[in-house]
């Protein structure tokens, strides 16, 4: 409290300075804090092991994790498994998001279109998109060309839901005065309801990239004989649980990059958006 | 289209046209399995089939109850746990400390996890309810925690002004503040359960739908498939059904203030 006051009136005093000091100045004690909450962190989870609360004998240690995932990286084959799911994840993700967007837009578009499609959309999208695992290895096969195919199919729905109601939530008001304009149809979908649907479509991006995420690594720790999840799958039954581990902790770094891109978009890309229009639909 | 004065409306129009496109897949798919294009898609009628047999047998009891009843007591547990740490971290100005790791544990697919968690712990109900748990656990906690920082400061000084103590504030004030925004987390919460189910029996299990659908897929049993994968989204839809009910009814008096009551 006492700081932000003084930094209050530094502030006054010479503006353009000290706010740009005051700012560092805060990333620098968030970014310390935030390192102090790891370390606090990792050594509860260290305790837990000694303590035998984590059974020691299946759960590695902070240092033997760390080993596996040097080893891993810098001459293993922990390397080859991220491209693949990472190829995986990005050429199902790229499809859906080709196949998705169009569609949104169609159906926030067309109430016809949109009423053509609800009844069978509202029965399939409750179904948990990995139950569609099994299914996709029996029609598919165990490589590739499975997980693309999964990954579109259960990706594509949040890309669907959100730029549809994106599309459907323009404010009247903005389509008002681009018709006043004399706008065409098409500029107006263009110019105002693609730009006013852009956080809503970004928020759908950012729940599919994850569903993504998920859908590999499932056809990886089940079948296919690639991956990162084929890593954890494999390191786990043969009880090298520190390569699991390592894997583990790619797929969850992977998570926090995707999600830190899209928000580095967000605020690049729609900065008047707020926290409060970032809803999952 | 020409539609005469006092005939159907364009809403109720657009209604049917919905279960008629309906109606046509389903018999689209009727056709191509009657036809054989696949060896491994089988008829329509094979998959409800198969559906209605689990439902009727003792898989009943066997593989889709009991799913049934992890998912909801993972969720019931993920939830609350993510109200309380979502209150304690966002109204205790933790957020700094805690976020980096967390963001880095919730970026973490449950089905990566799922695995190593059912090595280290006994592969058993309790073990998988806690993975649902964990999976249920994250959107409620982001929501609760953000809704926590941002209780008007005014009313929490208000409160201290009139002698409450900080436990008072926290249950009183700071928890159903953050109600509304818990609630809407644990809707994706509910669907995010669901999912967990199938993952964490997809692993080292011997019953519930997901082994079930494991089971069928390493026998290329497609009936069987499509029949567990109509079973869940049944289920998906009656749950989401329930939580529209019980949201109407633990936010009554939030939607009352907003006006937004029926």
């Amino acid at each position: 409290m006492s700081t932000d006051a003084s930094t209050e009136q530094e502030a006054l005093a010479n503006p353009r300075r000290t706010s740009r000091r005051a700012a560092v100045r805060r990333y620098a004690t968030s970014a310390v804090k935030g390192l102090a909450g790891l370390v606090v962190m990792v050594g509860l989870w260290e305790l837990l092991r000694r303590l035998d609360v984590l059974p020691r004998s299946a759960v590695p240690s902070t240092a033997a994790t760390l080993t596996a995932l040097r080893a891993g990286l810098f001459g293993g084959d922990l390397l080859s498994a991220t491209g693949h799911t990472l190829l995986a994840w990005a050429a199902g993700l790229g499809l859906a998001s080709l196949i998705g967007l169009p569609l949104g837009f169609a159906l926030g578009l067309s109430r016809w279109a949109d009423a053509a499609t609800r009844e069978v959309v509202d029965f399939l999208r409750p179904i948990p998109s990995v139950a569609f695992v099994p299914v996709a290895l029996v029609f598919l096969g165990f490589g590739l060309k499975m997980e693309v195919v999964l990954v579109l199919i259960g990706a594509v729905w949040p890309i669907v839901f959100n730029t549809r109601y994106g599309v459907q939530d323009v404010d009247p008001k903005l389509v008002e005065s681009g018709q006043s304009l004399h706008y065409s149809d098409w500029t107006i979908v263009r110019r105002i309801k693609l730009v006013a649907a852009t956080p809503a479509i970004l928020t759908g991006l950012r729940t599919a990239s994850a569903i993504a995420l998920i859908l590999t690594v499932s056809a990886e720790t089940l079948a296919v004989p690639e991956g990162l999840g084929n890593v954890i799958s494999q390191s786990a039954t043969t009880g090298s649980t520190a390569d699991a581990y390592a894997a583990i902790v790619i797929t969850g770094f992977l998570g926090v990059v995707m999600n830190m891109a899209i928000a580095t978009v967000r605020t690049r890309l729609v900065p008047w958006s707020t926290r409060a229009g970032d809803r999952e639909v | 289209m020409t539609v005469g004065r006092g005939s159907v409306s364009p809403q109720a129009l657009r209604r049917v046209l919905g279960v008629v496109a309906g109606i046509v897949l389903l018999a689209l798919w009727q056709i191509a399995g009657k036809a054989g294009i696949s060896p491994y898609l089988p008829p329509m009628s094979d998959a409800v089939g198969a559906a209605w047999d689990m439902v009727t047998g003792p898989q009943l009891k066997a593989d889709i109850l009991p799913s049934v009843g992890r998912a909801l007591a993972g969720l019931i547990i993920g939830c609350l746990l993510g109200m309380l740490a979502g209150v304690v971290i966002g109204y205790g100005r933790l957020h700094e400390w805690v976020r980096p790791t967390l963001e880095f544990l919730r970026s973490l697919p449950i089905v990566a996890i799922a695995p190593v968690v059912l090595i280290a712990f006994t592969p058993g109900s309790a073990t998988r309810v806690g993975i649902i748990a964990l999976a249920s656990f994250w959107p409620v906690f982001v929501n609760t925690e953000d809704a926590a920082r941002s209780v008007d400061e005014r009313l929490i000084e208000t409160a201290r002004a009139y002698g409450r103590n900080r436990s008072w504030i926290l249950f009183r004030l700071v928890g159903p503040a953050t109600l509304p925004m818990a609630v809407a987390g644990a809707r994706i919460a509910t669907s995010v359960s669901l999912l967990a189910m199938v993952v964490s029996e997809f692993f080292l299990a011997t019953s519930g739908l997901g082994y079930q659908l494991q089971y069928d897929a390493r026998g290329y049993d497609v009936a069987g498939m499509f029949g567990a994968i109509l079973i869940l989204g049944i289920i998906g839809r009656v749950m989401s059904g329930a939580f529209n009910g019980f949201e109407h009814w633990v936010l009554r008096w939030y939607l009352g203030q907003k006006g937004l009551t029926q």
